[in-house]
């Protein structure tokens, strides 16, 4: 299917200071996509980009097969949600939802419709009178959608729409944009920096960091094999389990002597040298008995322990590196308690040392 | 053992409930000074008040604190109808409704073109932006005196010399350091995002200050009002240079009054004519004084 956004080489730039430098990104008709990444990293910037409110410095963006590289915010058919939801204070809801209509034109009956429509779908109607300073803050982000909603765009843009919400809000809406998406079918770009907000949203995952995309895949391949070391330690919490190691023959020596055979892991041909086992919290686990065929072994020595009510994180010591591993329910550890570890090679990541890259 | 805390003032075990009022001599003396200054303010309006009422007769008494021993109300009139002795008409009545003709369209015009070109500033930020901001602010530091000559050349030049849309217009250019200033500083405290979510809706250039910016801009386009108002309306020079003999305002009519060369100094009627003078600025003052104050400390949005 032809992509319905389309970023080609693009580069942004404020002055002289290049933020996004030579991006590709192509979104599928309806996908779901997250823009991933910690503060600073470009990612409104991007957005900002695609909604033609920054101009590039090299580079083109494609919408709908059209090269919009030139055209105004108006003329891209994007709709966009703001951060700090950027509802208009001197209007009523309803007149913050119709105004884009107003301005292009169309005709009374028709906004009419529209704003009742979109009032319905996102729940407004007992408040399309009131004025934004008398709404919640999960009332204004669900107006703030509802302004790009009722214009009918192909792409919608979401600029951290959640964060200026308390934790509790927040997991609501979050709900309330899956479901929306998933009614709609609508292309949607989101950018958070909430990698919960990334994991439970999207399609697609773009990590990003300095402007760059280190990643682009699903949810499950971010996670489960991270391209690299940055992706590694930024999705996931708690994050991964980062082992230094030297690799040779397929066997790799952690910093204690201990030997883990990596079989099962499509190792490349001749990998050897510096490297790093990446393990997930819960890729560890304790095991009472006879080792499990194709499982490594590793000693661990209990440091805490962190209940969070349906599982337990255990903070432990692993070959001199601080580790973690969860088991469900209650498994509580006696500080100081030695205890074996297992881990299946062919789940685990392994990255060049050097490179920080997957190998 | 840890140091008790040294006893200090307000810190008893009985201590509850509201704290009991205590005079202290700090505000003894504040409250003194503020009497002092009020009165300072207030004891010349007072005397010319009392004296406007007075006859003149009753002013020739020289008794300048006492209260007049009826109100006559003749000064009042003589200062503003046309009150003509022979070969001069002294009445401001003229004067006034020369300022208003004067003031009202100097305002509006210098409030919204400098509300429009903070707009423009603060967000189209066309290329120099800044620079133009700090020119056109540093211009509003020069004396006025400067520009009075080559604008007075400019002028004849160009037949707006000595005409009512010549005064309007020169009191607009003078304005707009001050009015630029205050607006353009009141709108870079609105967030970017409201501007570019309309930018996003489909709203242009225009669409976007007059839909959008200027309804939020209320506070300041009344503390600009006000200044501006008030600025025009107590303006002498402007006006005598610029408006012509058919458009002089009402300060410089006032002055004509009360510099009369010949005959007796008619006390009671040049304080009344300054009393009506004054009165404008003032009424505007008390009408929208909660809307100033409100204005000056308001922040730009509320949610
Ligand atoms: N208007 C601007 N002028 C100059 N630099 C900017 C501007 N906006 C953002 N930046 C810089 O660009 C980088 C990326 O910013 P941004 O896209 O907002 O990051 P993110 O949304 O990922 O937190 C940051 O280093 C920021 O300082
Ligand atoms: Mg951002």
């Amino acid at each position: 299917m032809d992509p319905i956004l389309d970023i080609r080489n693009a580069s942004i730039a404020y002055g002289q200071t290049v933020v996004v430098p030579e991006l590709d990104l192509s979104v599928a008709p309806g996908e779901f996509i997250v823009l991933l990444g910690p503060s600073g990293c470009g990612k409104s910037t991007l957005l900002s980009a695609i909604a033609g409110l920054t101009d590039l410095a090299g580079g083109q963006i494609w919408i709908r097969g059209q090269n919009v590289t030139w055209a105004e915010p108006k003329d891209r058919g994007i709709g966009m949600v703001f951060q700090s939801y950027a509802l208009y204070p001197r209007m009523t809801v309803e007149q913050n939802l119709s105004f884009g209509l107003k301005v292009g034109g169309t005709d009374k009956a028709t906004i009419r419709r529209k704003v009742a429509e979109t009032a319905g779908i996102l729940q407004l109607e007992p408040l399309l009178k009131r004025r934004p300073a008398d709404l919640s803050g999960g009332q204004r982000q669900r107006v703030a959608i509802g302004r790009a909603l009722v214009r009918d765009v192909d792409v919608f843009l979401f600029d951290e729409p959640l964060s200026n919400l308390d934790a509790k809000l927040r997991g609501e809406l979050r709900i309330e944009i899956k479901r929306l998406h998933e009614e709609l079918q609508r292309t949607m770009v989101y950018v958070t920096h909430d990698q919960v907000e990334a994991m439970t949203l999207a399609d697609r995952i773009v990590v990003m960091k300095d402007g760059h995309i280190q990643q682009v895949g699903t949810p499950a391949e971010v996670y489960g094999s991270p391209a690299n070391l940055f992706v590694a330690g930024f999705v996931g919490s708690p994050p991964m389990n980062l082992l230094a190691g030297q690799l040779s023959g397929g066997e790799l020596a952690l910093g204690d002597g201990t030997r883990v055979t990596m079989t099962g892991y499509p190792l490349p041909e001749g990998a050897a040298g510096a490297a790093i086992l990446g393990l997930r919290p819960e890729q560890l686990f304790p095991l009472e008995g006879a080792l499990p065929e194709g499982a490594c072994r590793l000693d661990a020595r209990i440091d805490m322990a962190e209940e969070l009510g349906p599982s337990t994180v255990l903070w432990c010591d692993i070959a001199g590196t601080r580790c973690c591993y969860s088991v469900p329910g209650r498994g509580a550890q006696a500080h100081g308690a030695e205890l074996p570890l297992f881990f299946y090679p062919g789940a685990a990541s392994l990255f060049d040392a050097q490179t920080g890259q997957r190998l | 053992m840890t140091a008790r805390p040294r006893a200090a003032r307000g810190i008893t075990r009985e201590a509850e409930g509201p704290r009991p009022f205590r005079v202290e001599p700090g505000r003894i003396g504040l409250y003194l000074f503020l009497a002092v200054a009020a009165a300072f303010f207030i004891l010349p309006l007072y005397v010319m008040l009392a004296t406007s009422f007075k006859s003149l007769d009753e002013v020739r008494l020289a008794q300048i604190f006492a209260l007049p021993h009826t109100l006559d109300i003749s000064a009042w009139i003589a200062a503003w109808t046309s009150d003509c002795e022979p070969g001069q008409c002294f009445g401001i009545s003229a004067g006034f409704w020369n300022s208003v003709k004067i003031t009202v369209p100097s305002t509006a015009i210098s409030v919204l073109l400098g509300a429009f070109v903070g707009y423009i500033l603060s967000f189209w930020r066309p290329k120099g932006a800044d620079t133009l901001f700090a020119i056109i602010v540093l211009a509003g530091f020069i004396p006025l005196q400067v520009f009075v000559y080559p604008v007075v050349r400019a002028f004849a030049w160009l037949n707006l010399y000595g005409t009512l849309s010549g005064i309007v217009l020169v009191h607009v250019i003078f304005s707009l350091p001050l009015t630029v200033l205050l607006f353009r500083n009141y709108y870079a405290a609105i967030p970017h995002d409201l501007f570019q979510a309309a930018r996003i809706d489909g709203a242009g250039f225009l669409r976007i200050f007059w839909s959008l910016m200027l309804p939020m801009t209320g506070p300041m386009l009344v503390v600009a009002g006000i200044l501006q108002f008030t600025g025009i309306w107590n303006d002498f020079l402007l006006g005598l240079v610029f408006a012509g003999r058919e458009n002089l305002p009402m300060t410089v009519q006032l002055n004509n009054t009360v510099n009369v060369t010949f005959g007796e100094v008619r006390y009671n009627v040049n304080m009344a004519a300054t009393l009506l003078t004054a009165a404008v600025p003032l009424a505007a003052y008390f009408v929208s004084g909660r809307w100033f104050v409100r204005g000056i400390t308001a922040g730009a949005v509320k949610g």
